[in-house]
């Protein structure tokens, strides 16, 4: 099974290849206004609409620019059907993840070497592995695509202050 | 010196021996007047005229008697006869004693006449011994003597002679005069003419400095002359070596934009590789994806897909290498498009400055064309000038040459000044002569 190396804000990730259905360059998408920042908006993918989640912002980094180098990962339907991620780069195609898993204030330090501004939301723990370290001393985070799109923060794409404003109309 | 000479009186005192004549002079005056003497008879004296004055009243009573005789009668004739014998008688005693009285008047008149002569005479020598000294102021007194007549002529004499030498002395005395003005005005024209002559020497000598000058002037320009053809000459050559100047810079030029034209070239070429490099790379990327896709789709088809997922690893590291290679060839396109873009600014910073250099080589052609012109203005002037230095040269030579004429005329005058003076010095002298020589007379 090959695992797909991607980057993510300051992060590395590994994507199962199973969970992807393919790897397509991103070249803009059209935004739906009243949306929370990390739903990136609506993609046309060969005549079906892609919901465009922008990763790195669910992980409280800065938004991917459309560049050469974005990627939209088209996840597959067994997870969600037309939904895909959007990342910085990818980094290559992985046999296997790294085994030796980094310590955790290693990780924590690496991480906050090499994105000091980063802070991790506390629900990313649902779905990212424990850090590990590969031979070239990168840092690795294995991604559980189930866990992230069963995260109630993944679906809910409204914007939290309208939804008050309905909760409140509700009431 | 027409003063009266004392004892010669206007008025000279009557003479005594007029008194011893018994006949006074006024007597015998209205007889002489009665009886003019004629003409013959004027010479003889007064007694000789009695004499014969008797003689013809004798005569004449006789003819009366006789012509009274013959005319009358008897007793008239007597008595006339008596009468004229009385009358006869009478006249002849008259006649008698006349003779006598005139023989005694005779004797004593000439005596006296002859004292009185040699008197007179005398006086006038005595009168006249002056004038013989000189003194021309004498004048005899003129009488009734026998020299009256004499010293009246003299006294015009010695008047004409005193009036002829007061009219010498006045003329030599102007003579003196006029004399010593030309001796001043000869020796004022004597100095004149050797001041005359000292100047013209001087203007001799300055004219001569002036003529040496202006040869001076003469040489210095044509020494000017010839500089000014020599820098004629080198203008010349820098007018053409700046216009081979301008051509070389010209051929530069267009050299350098040929080069400029070509490197443009390239540089449009490598831009145009740099493209299909990018295309390249733009082709290799989507490969790279197509075998991860390729990949992603063999792996969800499990162990079927195993060797295709082989074939699909190997497409991508293809594709992969295919990228690298294609972002080397385009940093090397970016290298060769900066490296062109470098040359093209040198190029055109060249062209800028060979045509400045040919702009300021145009610039010094011009000015060597303005020395040019200047330069054979400058000759042409210089030639004026030695022309004219030459001819103010001849020109001063005859001037020196006429001021040499001139000194010799002005010794010539000089000469004939100190001439002039000598003359005058004679003539002053034979004045002082001529005064001398009157000096003598007493006006």
């Amino acid at each position: 099974m090959a695992w797909l190396g991607v980057r993510a804000g300051a992060i590395n990730l590994l994507v199962p290849g199973t969970d992807v259905l393919e790897v397509l360059p991103f070249t803009g998408c059209s935004g739906v206004p009243l949306t929370r920042p990390h739903f990136r908006g609506l993609s046309n993918v060969r005549g079906s609409l892609f919901s465009v989640i922008d990763l790195p912002a669910l992980l409280g980094f800065a938004s991917v620019p459309v560049g050469p180098e974005a990627r939209l990962l088209l996840l597959a339907p067994s997870h969600m059907r037309h939904t895909a991620l959007l990342i910085n780069r990818l980094l290559g195609l992985y046999p296997e993840p790294p085994v030796n898993p980094a310590g955790a204030a290693e990780g924590l330090s690496g991480l906050a070497d090499v994105a000091p501004a980063a802070v991790l939301p506390p629900d990313s723990a649902a779905f990212l592995g424990q850090p590990r370290m590969d031979a070239q001393d990168l840092v690795w985070h294995v991604l559980d695509c189930a866990a992230l799109v069963a995260l109630p923060s993944f679906v809910d794409v409204g914007a939290p202050e309208i939804a008050i404003g309905w909760s409140g109309a509700l009431a | 010196m027409n003063a009266p000479v004392p004892g010669f009186q206007a008025n000279p005192p009557t003479v005594d021996w007029e008194e011893d004549v018994p006949v006074p002079a006024a007597a015998q005056r209205p007889l002489q007047r009665l009886l003019p003497p004629l003409p013959l008879l004027g010479h003889y004296p007064l007694t000789t005229q009695a004499k014969l004055l008797g003689g013809l009243g004798a005569l004449l009573l006789l003819a009366s008697g006789s012509l009274i005789l013959s005319a009358r009668g008897s007793e008239a004739i007597l008595v006339a006869g008596l009468t004229v014998f009385v009358l006869a008688f009478l006249t002849i005693v008259a006649l008698a004693y006349t003779c006598v009285v005139e023989a005694l008047l005779q004797a004593r008149r000439s005596a006296r006449e002859s004292q009185r002569h040699e008197a007179a005479i005398m006086r006038l020598l005595n009168e006249m011994g002056d004038l013989a000294e000189g003194d021309l102021t004498v004048r005899a007194v003129v009488t009734e003597d026998i020299t009256g007549a004499i010293a009246d002529s003299m006294n015009f004499a010695v008047e004409e002679l005193r009036n002829l030498v007061s009219g010498v002395e006045r003329g030599s005395r102007r003579l003196t005069d006029k004399s010593e003005m030309a001796r001043r005005i000869s020796a004022q024209m004597l100095l004149a003419a050797r001041y005359q002559s000292e100047r013209i020497h001087a203007a001799g000598g300055e004219i001569g400095q002036l003529l040496d000058s202006i040869r001076a002037v003469s040489t210095a320009a044509n020494d000017t002359m010839v500089v000014a053809q020599h820098s004629l000459e080198a203008a010349s050559l820098g007018e053409h070596a700046a216009s081979d100047t301008i051509r070389g810079m010209t051929d530069i030029r267009t050299q350098i934009q040929e080069t400029a034209k070509h490197i443009k070239r390239l540089g449009e070429r490598s831009q145009e590789i740099g493209e299909i490099v990018e295309l390249i790379g733009g082709i290799s990327e989507q490969t790279n994806l197509l075998a991860l896709n390729a990949s992603l789709q063999a792996a969800a088809a499990g162990e079927a897909g195993r060797g295709f997922s082989l074939v699909a690893e190997e497409v991508q590291q293809l594709a992969e290498r295919a990228a690298e290679a294609s972002r080397a060839i385009g940093s090397l396109v970016v290298g060769i498009r900066n490296d062109t873009i470098d040359a093209m600014m040198a190029m055109e910073r060249s062209t800028a400055d060979v045509v400045e250099g040919a702009r300021r080589a145009d610039a010094a052609g011009q000015a060597l064309d303005q020395i040019q012109h200047v330069t054979r203005q400058q000759a042409a002037l210089i030639g004026a000038i030695s022309s004219a230095t030459d001819s103010q040269a001849a020109v001063t030579g005859q001037i020196a040459r006429h001021i040499e004429e001139v000194l010799q005329l002005t010794q010539v005058v000089g000469e004939g000044a100190t001439g002039t003076a000598s003359a005058v010095a004679d003539l002053n002298a034979l004045a002082g002569e001529l005064r001398a020589s009157i000096a003598g007379f007493r006006l």
